[in-house]
Parts: C-alpha cells; sequence; structure tokens
C-alpha cells in the first residue's frame, strides 16, 4: 500500500480537530482523503485485474486524484467539489452508467446532506478506531497476544470477514464512481463470502459454550496469575453444562440385519429357540424351601394335627381293618405303591408277583402290625421337631427373598397382605385410599378435581401467600 | 356258624372276543377266614342266572385286617367257548381237563436221554431206559 504524504493543501477541519498521533509502527495519521486515495491506489490494481475496464479506470483514477487534490480546503467544499468532478468527470468518458442529466443533479443534491454528516461521522469513528487498534496491533506484533492454534472457526470467519468488508468497500467505490457493478468480481465475492458467513454462523452456535468457557478460563487466567488448586473453572467438574450426547452408546448399530430379508420379498422369522419367560424373574436364590421339602413338610404328622385343628373342612378317618373304607390318606410311599400295584391288577385281570422284598414286608407287618403304629408315633414326633428348625429357616429365607430384610420386609408384608384379613379372607378395601374417601364419603376423582383435592389446593395456596 | 356273605362285582366288562364276561369282585364276610371258591360260583351263577359251570373264579387275596376279599371272575356263554379259552390249570382245577400224570422231571429226563439219538431209535432208548 502507497502511503501518500498530507497534502500541500493541509488536512481538513475534520481531520485538524482529531488529536494527531504519531505511533511508533509507523502508521501516520493519515487523512480520510488520503485514504480514498489510497483506494483510488486499489481501485487502479484491482482494474488491472480486470478485463474490460482497464484503461477506463486508469483515466477516472487520474481525474479522481487530481480532484481531490484540488478540493482539499473544507469537508463539505471538498465533497461537492468532488460530486461535480464526478459528474464532470463522467461527461468526459465514453460507456459510464450516470448520465449528467439535471434530474439526477437534483437527486443528488438532495443527498449530499445527509451524506456529509455520514462522512464526518465515519472519519470521528475511524479514528477511534485506529487509536484502539493500534494497542491489539502492538500486542500482536510484539508476541504477548498470540494468533495461532485458536479456534479455526473463528480464524475462517474474521478473514471472511474482513475480505467481505473489502470487497463492500469497493463495491461502494465503483458505485461511486459510476461504474455499472454488474458482473463485476467484487460482486461474486462478496456473494461467496455472503456464504460462507451464514454457513459459519450455526456452527458457531455450536461451538458457543467451548468457546466461553475458553474465553472464561483465559481471562481468569490473566487474573489470577498463581492458580493453585483444583479451583479454576476447567478443572471443576460440576461447572460444565450436562452433554447428554456422552451417554449413547456406541453400540447402538445392530439393525441392519433386519432390513435386508424383507428386501428379497419373503418375510422370513428369525431363528431363536424358544425361551422360557419367567414372570417372577430373578428367583435363583430358591431359598431351602424347595417343591420337595415343602410337600414333605406338608405330610408331617404336625401339620396334619394342625390343619385338623383350624381347617374347616369335615375330618377323614381312615377305615383300616374294616373292610369297608375307601382309599386312605397315602400316608407313605409303600401305600402309594401299593395302590398303584392294586389298580394295574384290576385293570388288566392279572395278578403280579410278589418279589422277596414285598414278600418280606408283608410277613412284618401281619407279625408286628400293631407295634410298628407306635413306633411310627414316635417317630413322627421325632421327625417333627427334627425339621421344625430347618422348617423355619427355610421359610425366613423365603421371606427375605420375596420382601427384603429388616424393616422393608416387614412394611413390604404387610403392603402384600393389606387387602387380606388375618384368616385370608378378601377385605373390602384395596387400599388406604379407598378406605378414607369410603368413610368420609367423598367421591375421589383423578388429579384432585374432587371436593377433597380442591380443599387441599386451596390451603397449599394459603399458605404459600401467608409465606 | 356262617354269617352274611356280601359279593360285589366291579369293572364289568363284555368281553364278545373271548365270548365271555369278566369283573372284579369284592367279596365281604366279616367274621370268616375267606369264602371257597366254590361257593362263589354257587352265588355268582344265582346273581347272574347262568350255568355254575361255566363260572371261572380266581386271584382271590384277602385284605389285610381280614373280612375283605378281592378278585377275578369270568363268565362264559357256553361250557364249549370256556373250553376253548380258558387255560389248562384252570379247566384242570374245575375238573373239565386232565393234567399230566408224569412227572415234570421224568418227562425232562426222558427228553433229555432221547436227545442222544436219532430217528426210530429214540423211541427204543427212551423206552428201553425206562
Amino acid at each position: 500500500m502507497q502511503t501518500k504524504t498530507s497534502k500541500p493543501n493541509g488536512k481538513p477541519t475534520a481531520t485538524q480537530n482529531a488529536p494527531v498521533q504519531s505511533d511508533s509502527d509507523g502508521y501516520s495519521d493519515v487523512g480520510v482523503e488520503d485514504e480514498l486515495a489510497n483506494d483510488h491506489a486499489l481501485l487502479e490494481e484491482n482494474g488491472a485485474g480486470t478485463d474490460s475496464d482497464d484503461g477506463q479506470d486508469s483515466s477516472v483514477s487520474d481525474n479522481d486524484v487530481e480532484g481531490s487534490s484540488d478540493g482539499s480546503q473544507g469537508g463539505m467544499d471538498q465533497d461537492a467539489s468532488n460530486d461535480q468532478d464526478l459528474s464532470g468527470g463522467s461527461d468526459q468518458e465514453q460507456g459510464v452508467s450516470i448520465h449528467a442529466t439535471p434530474d439526477v443533479e437534483e437527486r443528488v443534491k438532495k443527498d449530499v446532506g445527509e451524506f456529509v454528516t455520514l462522512l464526518s461521522d465515519f472519519k470521528a469513528k475511524v479514528v477511534e478506531l485506529r487509536a484502539r487498534l493500534a494497542v491489539t496491533i502492538d500486542g500482536v506484533q510484539n508476541g504477548s497476544i498470540r494468533t495461532s492454534n485458536g479456534v479455526s472457526l473463528l480464524e475462517v470467519k474474521v478473514h471472511s470477514i474482513l475480505s467481505y468488508l473489502t470487497n463492500l468497500a469497493f463495491y461502494l467505490l465503483l458505485k461511486l464512481h459510476g461504474h455499472s457493478p454488474q458482473n463485476h468480481e467484487a460482486i461474486s465475492n462478496l456473494v461467496e463470502l455472503r456464504i460462507v458467513l451464514e454457513k459459519i454462523k450455526p456452527l458457531e452456535q455450536k461451538l458457543k459454550y467451548q468457546i466461553d468457557k475458553l474465553v472464561k478460563a483465559a481471562t481468569m487466567h490473566e487474573d489470577q496469575q498463581d492458580v493453585t488448586g483444583p479451583v479454576s473453572a476447567l478443572q471443576d467438574p460440576l461447572a460444565f453444562k450436562p452433554n447428554p450426547a456422552a451417554m449413547v452408546s456406541s453400540a447402538t448399530n445392530n439393525d441392519t440385519t433386519d432390513g435386508q430379508d424383507e428386501a428379497g420379498g419373503v418375510y422370513r422369522p428369525p431363528k431363536l429357540a424358544p425361551m422360557h419367560y419367567d414372570e417372577q424373574g430373578g428367583r435363583t436364590k430358591t431359598g431351602r424351601l424347595t417343591q420337595a421339602a415343602k410337600e414333605k413338610a406338608s405330610r408331617s404328622r404336625l401339620l396334619r394335627d394342625l390343619r385338623s385343628q383350624y381347617d374347616d373342612r369335615p375330618e377323614e378317618m381312615t377305615a383300616e381293618g374294616t373292610g369297608y373304607g375307601a382309599h386312605e390318606v397315602g400316608a407313605s410311599k409303600q401305600d402309594e405303591k401299593w395302590a398303584e400295584r392294586e389298580r394295574f391288577e384290576e385293570e388288566n385281570f392279572i395278578r403280579l408277583n410278589m418279589t422277596r422284598e414285598d414278600k418280606r414286608l408283608a410277613a412284618n407287618l401281619r407279625k408286628k402290625g400293631a407295634l410298628m403304629r407306635f413306633q411310627d408315633e414316635f417317630q413322627a414326633l421325632e421327625e417333627d421337631f427334627r425339621d421344625l428348625s430347618s422348617l423355619q429357616r427355610a421359610v425366613q429365607d423365603e421371606d427375605e427373598i420375596r420382601y427384603g430384610k429388616g424393616v422393608l420386609q416387614k412394611q413390604n408384608r404387610r403392603a402384600a397382605e393389606f387387602g387380606t384379613d388375618r384368616h385370608g379372607r378378601k377385605r373390602k378395601f384395596n387400599n388406604a385410599g379407598e378406605m378414607i374417601s369410603d368413610v368420609a364419603k367423598i367421591e375421589r376423582t383423578r388429579g384432585g378435581a374432587d371436593e377433597f383435592g380442591k380443599e387441599v389446593k386451596k390451603r397449599k395456596r394459603a399458605l404459600a401467600k401467608k409465606k | 356258624m356262617a354269617d352274611s356273605v356280601t359279593i360285589r362285582t366291579r369293572k364289568f366288562l363284555t368281553n364278545p372276543l373271548l365270548q365271555r364276561k369278566q369283573m372284579v369282585v369284592d367279596v365281604l364276610h366279616p367274621g370268616r377266614a375267606n369264602v371257597s371258591k366254590k361257593e362263589l360260583r354257587e352265588k355268582l351263577a344265582k346273581l347272574y342266572k347262568t350255568d355254575e359251570e361255566s363260572i371261572f373264579v380266581f386271584g382271590f387275596r384277602t385284605q389285610f385286617g381280614g373280612g375283605k376279599s378281592t378278585g377275578f371272575a369270568l363268565i362264559y356263554n357256553s361250557l364249549d367257548s370256556a373250553k376253548k379259552f380258558e387255560p389248562k390249570y384252570r379247566l384242570v382245577r374245575h375238573g373239565l381237563a386232565e393234567s399230566q400224570k408224569t412227572a415234570r422231571k421224568q418227562r425232562k429226563e426222558r427228553k433229555n436221554r432221547s436227545k442222544k439219538f436219532r430217528g426210530t431209535k429214540k423211541a427204543k432208548a427212551a423206552k428201553a431206559a425206562k
């Protein structure tokens, strides 16, 4: 870029008002006109790149340089002279879009005032901006501000915005100088950069959280140079927002086989061996009270006596020895075997031979029949009391498995047995709510829409107001 | 003294293939040891109004404690069918057939002796040894 020296005519009033800064880095306080001149130089360069407007552009730039040097007395005058020069300059050239008709001149004069104020504003702001940027540029050049290894998206954004601004300025320049900006490279550039910026926007939105965190960490790091302990923002795990995407496992892509079979047109059901569905589930720990143990316990004399005591059904006596009795209760396996044998014989009209063991047993029975019955009594007594402790333990285990331990067990058991009373009959109500509503004769509806619910809500609101 | 004897029949089945009726017989004889087969046949003949000779009774077992015995009975349509279908030993019991006079052991020994010879000499040898 060519830095023009200050014009011999002097700088205009606007820039004279602004403080003169001579920076160490070599940037002089170039006036706006100089900037414009620089832009004209740029225009020249750009013009060199394009195909169509080569000669014309250079001639225009020459004219404008002359115009600017001429009219550098006051901001307003200069602008007016510029405009007039523009119109004058356009007359001189061929193929320029703006024609110097009186209508156009009138319109231009209307907008001039506004334009001038805007420009003066622009000048002031540029000066201010220059002052502020000087610090940052200083930092970058010294190396205190690191511009590498940053968020690449932000770099792209910054560069694209810069080039967008440059192209926009060039487009304005073209318009100012009366050239038709159509089919110019700048327009296509502008469009491209616009698209890029629009695409960056949602990405930036997604990264917003991360960028904020980084900035926060950086600022905190600057503030407290000696961070001790896990107090810094990035080290405290509770300072981060929840990330539900981290919970999705990677092993959820197993439905590749489902769609392929149906593509052939024939539905083939999956070849799975049928498995038994255990509704209760998780009863691998069945405890000591197995089915066989239960059956044996039910047959024991103790339980039979208890049953006869508490049961309402009529008692059955065995008709042993009378010759009239029905089949007695199979108190032993031997009796069951014998009954089975009898059934077979009668079915098939045949008498089976007695084995040696059977003959022995029959002989025993005949000889010591009565004696054995007494022995059986005492044996049963012993057995009952021997099995009692194991039975108790088995029942405890089963309760633990089903209900839990300790106080929880008691609660669960009571909850499970709420619907039936001590004698096993079904109670009138299924739960406490039903009982209350029946007793209080309130009709219970869902969602608290009944009188009771409304009353409750009213009371709650009153309490909240009080607080 | 003979107490009352009650006869009850269970599982009555008509078997036309073997030309007979078969049933399970429960005999109630409280106070008595058991009822003889002859008596039972008479009673059944009276009950079913058939000839006593075509009734065959077997397999009676007294229940433990006494007073009741259970067994089987077959009532044939005629004596001829009975002779055709009944096993030899039951016919012998009734006197309708003759059992083997010779002893079993003797028969077997004879057979073994005749094994040593061939042809008509068998008969000569068997007779000779005897």
